[in-house]
């Protein structure tokens, strides 16, 4: 590798991208957009599922029902249906998530001690999620309003044992500061790879391919020379959110921002290995931007953002252990969150180089194919 | 509009897309795969917590509540702990979930009617999940406490517990198991169609890029029927993609399709339409094909995972409901939701149809203004 060669290269990929100002505009700006709009709407627990009730008692013990349902988060009480029909249409326009049926004897019933009072509860289950959680909110809602309605009851089963919890790293359980780090790990990694991505597609596509192939630079050079805009930006992209995610949300960092830099550089390094696989497989930017699309997708799911990787089946799991954005997310949390050092990390550092080192050398592989 | 120029536009737009194999590919075979890998990650009904426990009691009492906690197999207990442990590093790596700590004397205590402590370290980076968990926790040890006093009480002691439970039946709609393939499969089909919007913006991105664009307006073929054109033929690819993630769904996940096939082609035809059109605006504004990708995929793809209610219900949050309602992606997971599970028809479906319809038609004139605007 003569000097002098490589960075005329990268000079020259660097005035194509500062030349394309739109495009640089976007890159530079929209994450940091995106950033704040995905934490602002997912970083928050789920509150106010709209609930209807069919109140068949219309006794003031229906009506404390009703109420301690309102208390709860999770549920906001949305008006009171006549009947069981009328709150199924509203169901099915997907106005409201639950219905609950209060019975006509349910103040009798709570009165006279002996008969469990029966209400019912009818759920949309087209969201299993949030079905799970507005069930859990009313069940427990109703069996609060009932134990403390009931005469009695006045031992306290709950003083036998005594349960007492801590909660780690994030004492009052804000959702912000699992979102927000997991939205800023997935947006560095999604710019990187597209940026990556079209490197030689769009070379090869308007014809300049040839060109770079007879100028007197080894594969690798002509690699690392189309992975430095890449690396730039999406180091750029990770220091101007990281510090909305910090100033901005109030997400703590807790270890050693060094560290995480460190490996924030081997993670784009692997992604825009995999970038440059993706651009020296596909011929147009089209096909190389619908792979990009459908590897990101898999990564995502695989990167226990949405899904924790413990929960994955076995196999998965294992196929979870070759997708570089899982290391990074666990990496960002472990380092944000819990201060880890570098003996937690070690491991996922390693999967992280060694996936990459792979996925670099088939991709130099695949472009030496390519191009003879 | 000539109908013979729009079909040989159209036919022009198809030969493209079917002699690139690999565009076809991933234009027609690519949605319905991702829906299978997808839905496979999302198809979890029960997240398994992990416990550490630490028991110094070591009594027949501490076991049991130990065993009762794991019975149904929600808690899982992945290590016995010996010495003090080292709560960080399990945490780290994701070694447990909760460290359950039942100090000595917890029997002693608990059988002599005292308040027996237990204590529970729970991994809070999670936030929600660890929320869950604890209160599933908490849940299981008042069963506990319960089925303790109940053999108390077959012993003749004083019965503990008095207080009567509310019987609170439960009925699931549309989804009877709340199992969580049926209902992420059909939401899922919203983010895995937008692929044809997708290739459909790069297509014409691509034309300016290459100047073949340009070859285009010299001809006697209108900008509007240019445009319909393209759209024609990606729509077809779209629709092609649309009934074979339908029968992914249906004839692999077992989903049931409760809605009628002629609804489901007119409200698919209607999302492409519309996710077309905000492709066709980004292309109508860029240059190049780098950054109509770029667009797409930050302004469609990603906050449709997120703000679609695919996963979450629409956000309160104003600015994130307003870009949740400006997505196509939020109307199709109502629509597909309505169609698979509750088999609604178009008229109970004609709020999100019409919303598409604007969305679409909206964006194919602001298109067609901004490419009218640079060709003269």
């Amino acid at each position: 590798m003569t000097t002098g060669r490589l960075p005329n290269l990268i000079r020259k990929e660097l005035i194509q991208l500062g030349r394309d100002w739109v495009l640089s505009a976007f890159i530079i700006t929209l994450p940091v957009l995106q950033l704040i709009l995905l934490a602002r709407s997912t970083g928050s627990r789920i509150t106010d599922l709209k609930v209807t009730v069919v109140d068949r008692d219309r006794s003031a013990a229906s009506r404390g029902a009703v109420e301690s349902l309102g208390n709860r988060d999770e549920l906001a009480i949305d008006g009171i249906s006549d009947t069981l029909d009328q709150a199924e249409r509203l169901l099915d326009a997907g106005d409201v998530l639950i219905v609950v049926v209060i019975p006509e004897d349910f103040s009798e019933a709570l009165g006279r001690g002996s008969a469990s009072p029966k209400i019912q509860l009818v759920v949309d289950g087209s969201n299993d999620l949030v079905a799970d959680i507005a069930l859990r909110a009313a069940q427990a809602a109703l069996s609060e309003f009932v134990r403390d309605a009931a005469e009695g009851a006045t031992e306290d089963s709950l003083t036998l044992i005594d349960l007492r919890s801590t909660v780690r790293y994030n004492p009052s359980l804000d959702v912000k500061l699992f979102a927000v780090p997991a939205q800023l790990g997935f947006i560095v990694y999604q710019v990187t790879l597209t940026v990556a991505a079209v490197g030689f597609a769009r070379e090869r596509e308007l014809g300049t391919l040839e060109q770079l192939i007879v100028m007197p630079l080894t594969r690798l050079e002509l690699i690392l020379g189309k992975a430095a805009p890449a690396l730039l930006v999406g180091l750029l992209n990770f220091l101007s959110m990281l510090a909305v995610t910090v100033w901005g949300f109030g997400v703590p960092m807790r270890g050693s921002l060094l560290l995480l830099l460190a490996f924030t550089f081997l993670f784009v390094a692997a992604e825009i290995g995999y970038g440059i696989l993706i651009s020296g497989i596909a011929q147009t930017q089209q096909q190389a931007i619908l792979l990009v699309f459908v590897l990101a997708m898999v990564d995502m799911a695989f990167s226990g953002y949405l899904v924790p990787v413990e929960n994955l089946p076995a196999a998965l799991r294992w196929v979870s252990q070759f997708v570089p954005l899982r290391h990074y997310l666990s990496t960002i949390r472990n380092v944000m969150l819990r201060g880890a050092g570098p003996g937690v990390l070690w491991h996922h550092a390693a999967a992280v180089v060694a996936t990459g080192a792979v996925v670099t050398g088939v991709a130099a592989r695949t472009l030496s194919r390519r191009l003879d | 509009m000539s109908m013979r120029r729009l079909w040989v536009v159209t036919r022009k737009e198809f030969c493209h897309v079917t002699r690139d194999v690999r565009l076809l590919l991933l234009v027609t075979v690519a949605p319905a795969f991702l829906l299978v890998t997808l839905s496979y990650v999302f198809a979890l009904d029960v997240g398994r917590i992990d416990l550490a426990v630490r028991d110094l009691d070591q009594t027949s009492v501490s076991r049991e509540l130990v065993s009762q906690i794991t019975a149904d197999g929600d808690f899982v207990v992945a290590v016995w702990l010996e010495g003090e442990p080292d709560v960080e590093r399990l945490f780290a790596r994701g070694g447990a979930d909760i460290v359950l700590v039942i100090p000595s004397g917890f029997t002693s205590m608990a059988l002599s009617g005292k308040a027996a402590q237990l204590h529970a370290i729970v991994d809070g980076v999670d936030a929600m999940g660890a929320g869950q968990a604890l209160a599933l926790l908490e849940s299981r040890v008042r069963a506990f406490v319960g089925s303790m006093a109940r053999s108390r009480m077959g012993l003749g002691a004083e019965p503990l517990v008095t207080s009567r439970m509310v019987e609170i039946r439960d009925r699931a709609l549309y989804n009877g198991a709340l199992r969580s393939l049926t209902s992420m499969v059909p939401g899922l089909m919203a983010i895995i169609l937008a692929m044809p919007a997708l290739a459909l913006a790069l297509g014409l991105a691509r034309e300016k890029e290459m100047g073949s664009f340009e070859s285009i307006i010299v001809t006697p073929v209108h900008g509007v029927e240019y445009l319909v054109g393209k759209l024609l033929a990606y729509e077809a690819g779209g629709l092609v993609s649309g009934v074979l993630a339908l029968i992914v769904a249906t004839v692999w996940f077992n989903v049931p399709f409760r809605g009628s096939m002629a609804d489901f082609l007119l409200l698919t035809a209607d999302y492409l339409l519309a996710s077309m059109g905000i492709s066709l605006v980004v292309a109508s504004l860029v240059r190049n094909q780098q950054t109509a990708m770029f667009l797409v995929l930050m302004i469609f793809f990603v906050p449709s995972f997120f703000l679609a209610g695919l996963l979450r219900p629409i956000a309160e949050e104003p600015l994130a409901r307003a870009v949740a309602y400006a997505l196509p992606s939020t109307h199709f997971v109502t629509i597909s939701r309505g169609l698979f599970l509750k088999g609604l028809n178009v008229s109970a479906l004609r709020v999100p149809a019409l919303a598409l319809l604007v969305i679409g038609l909206g964006c194919q004139a602001l298109s067609l203004l901004l490419f009218e605007k640079k060709l003269s």
